[in-house]
């Protein structure tokens, strides 16, 4: 009988020993893969996405101008192998660049009048608008 | 003799150069002409135009802008009227422009802007209400929309050329008219009288909201036989047109315009049903709101040939 129960307590302690240890090697497996993640990555620079095709502001040399009074507008943008398309509901537009280009307005374009520039690449178009207003 | 009256009827209503702020401006009208054409007729006429602008106005005086030398466009069309009864027939039209074009000067600095393409395709129906032959005399009334079709988004160097010198108007646009004509047989003088009426609906385009003013015209026209087969017209057209509007209903100052405009024109009857028209508008009298490109002198030449399928068929 002292046999039987001294079999049993051996096995008993086998199968903690197994799950102590088991335990514990996961615990120290989680710790590795968690200073593993938070061990500090190498300072290499990653690019800007928005460095592909950027339209960071349109600048107008004046924004409130009289009929026929001549300004320009520029584009500032990010991008290699750019596009330009320059638009307005009113107003006469000419430029040899297509970064820069010279707005005027005749008479019948009095008003506040929207000049819209796109760009686009390979990576896609983008837009962007300024206002210009147009006194008589 | 039939051919040459019937020329006439054509020719009187033509093309008109509607004076825009920037630009020559688009020619008016739905019509090639205001003519019915008989039953299973067609009237095929073609034409090539001139328009020339370089007058600025304010009110009824001329005055010096800046940057904008002239404008011009060169412009083809071609027309079609098949009578479909009777009393009915159809009339559709549509126009190239060879260029479209703007001299400008800026800064010392010679510039061109320039557009081609198809301006707007036209659909009319035309009424003959009276038909009589003595004395020789019609009424015709029609109604029709013309559509913008054409090109409106004309670009130059990566910039979208003004909505003035856009092949089309970039309006749907409706209109309805009312021709006149009699004349005695035997006697070398007609007369003929005309009121033609335009509306246009708003552009939508992106940022452009855009609603051309209502567009009147008058002529009256006396005609006269030069030999068997020539007429000499002269007809005088008064041209009225509302002022625009822009976004929420802004009025635009400078449009609109009174213009009355002298228009000769010298129709050649030719053999086979074939005829030949030449003819000119040169503006005697112009008032315009606010400050406005004018037209200065326009002229046309056409080529016309009637098909009468009954014939053919017999």
């Amino acid at each position: 009988m002292k046999g039987k129960t001294d079999i049993k307590n051996a096995t008993s302690g086998v199968i903690v020993y197994k799950m102590f240890f088991s335990g514990t090697l996961f615990i120290i497996i989680i710790f590795m893969i968690l200073f593993a993640s938070c061990k500090k990555e190498p300072n290499t620079p990653r690019p800007d996405p928005t460095d592909n095709l950027a339209l960071d502001s349109i600048i107008a040399t004046k924004r409130n101008i009289a009929v026929w009074e001549e300004i320009y507008i520029t584009a500032y943008v990010r991008g290699q192998h750019i596009s330009f398309n320059w638009s307005t509901n009113h107003g006469s537009m000419v430029g040899k660049d297509s970064v820069t280009v010279k707005y005027w307005a005749c008479p019948s374009c009095v008003g506040i009048n929207t000049v819209v520039c796109m760009i686009s690449n390979e990576y896609g178009s983008i837009s962007d608008t300024i206002m210009i207003t147009v006194n008589p | 003799m039939k051919h040459v009256l019937i020329f006439v009827l054509l020719l009187l209503l033509t093309k008109l150069a509607a004076g825009q702020c920037c630009s020559a401006g688009n020619p008016v009208g739905g019509d090639g002409s205001n003519e019915g054409a008989a039953k299973n007729e067609l009237i095929i006429f073609t034409s090539y135009k001139h328009s020339l602008s370089e007058d600025y106005f304010h009110n009824g005086t001329k005055t010096e802008v800046p940057y904008i030398q002239k404008s011009y466009y060169d412009y083809n069309n071609i027309s079609l009227t098949y009578g479909l009864f009777p009393m009915f027939s159809l009339h559709t039209e549509l126009g190239y422009f060879i260029d479209k074009t703007q001299e400008l000067n800026i800064d010392n600095e010679n510039e061109l802007i320039r557009s081609h393409g198809l301006g707007d395709l036209s659909f009319n129906i035309r009424y003959s209400a009276v038909k009589t032959v003595k004395p020789i005399s019609q009424v015709v009334f029609s109604a029709g929309v013309r559509l913008p079709v054409g090109v409106f988004d004309e670009e130059k160097n990566g910039i979208t050329i003004p909505m003035s010198l856009q092949p089309s108007s970039g309006a749907l646009k409706y209109n309805a008219s009312a021709f006149y004509f009699r004349k005695q047989p035997g006697h070398l003088f007609g007369f003929t009288g005309f009121a033609f009426f335009e509306m246009s609906k708003t552009i939508r385009k992106g940022y452009l909201i855009y609603r051309y003013g209502n567009y009147f015209q008058f002529s009256v026209a006396g005609t006269y036989a030069l030999a068997k087969n020539v007429s000499f017209i002269a007809n005088a057209k008064l041209e009225l047109r509302g002022k625009d509007r822009r976004e929420s209903e802004i009025v635009v100052e400078s449009s609109g315009s009174r213009v009355v405009i002298f228009n000769p024109q010298l129709i050649i009857d030719l053999k086979r049903m074939w005829g030949l028209v030449l003819m000119g508008d040169i503006p005697v009298y112009k008032f315009v709101n606010g400050y406005q490109l004018t037209n200065k002198i326009s002229f046309q030449f056409g080529i016309r040939k009637n098909i009468s399928f009954c014939n053919s068929i017999h």
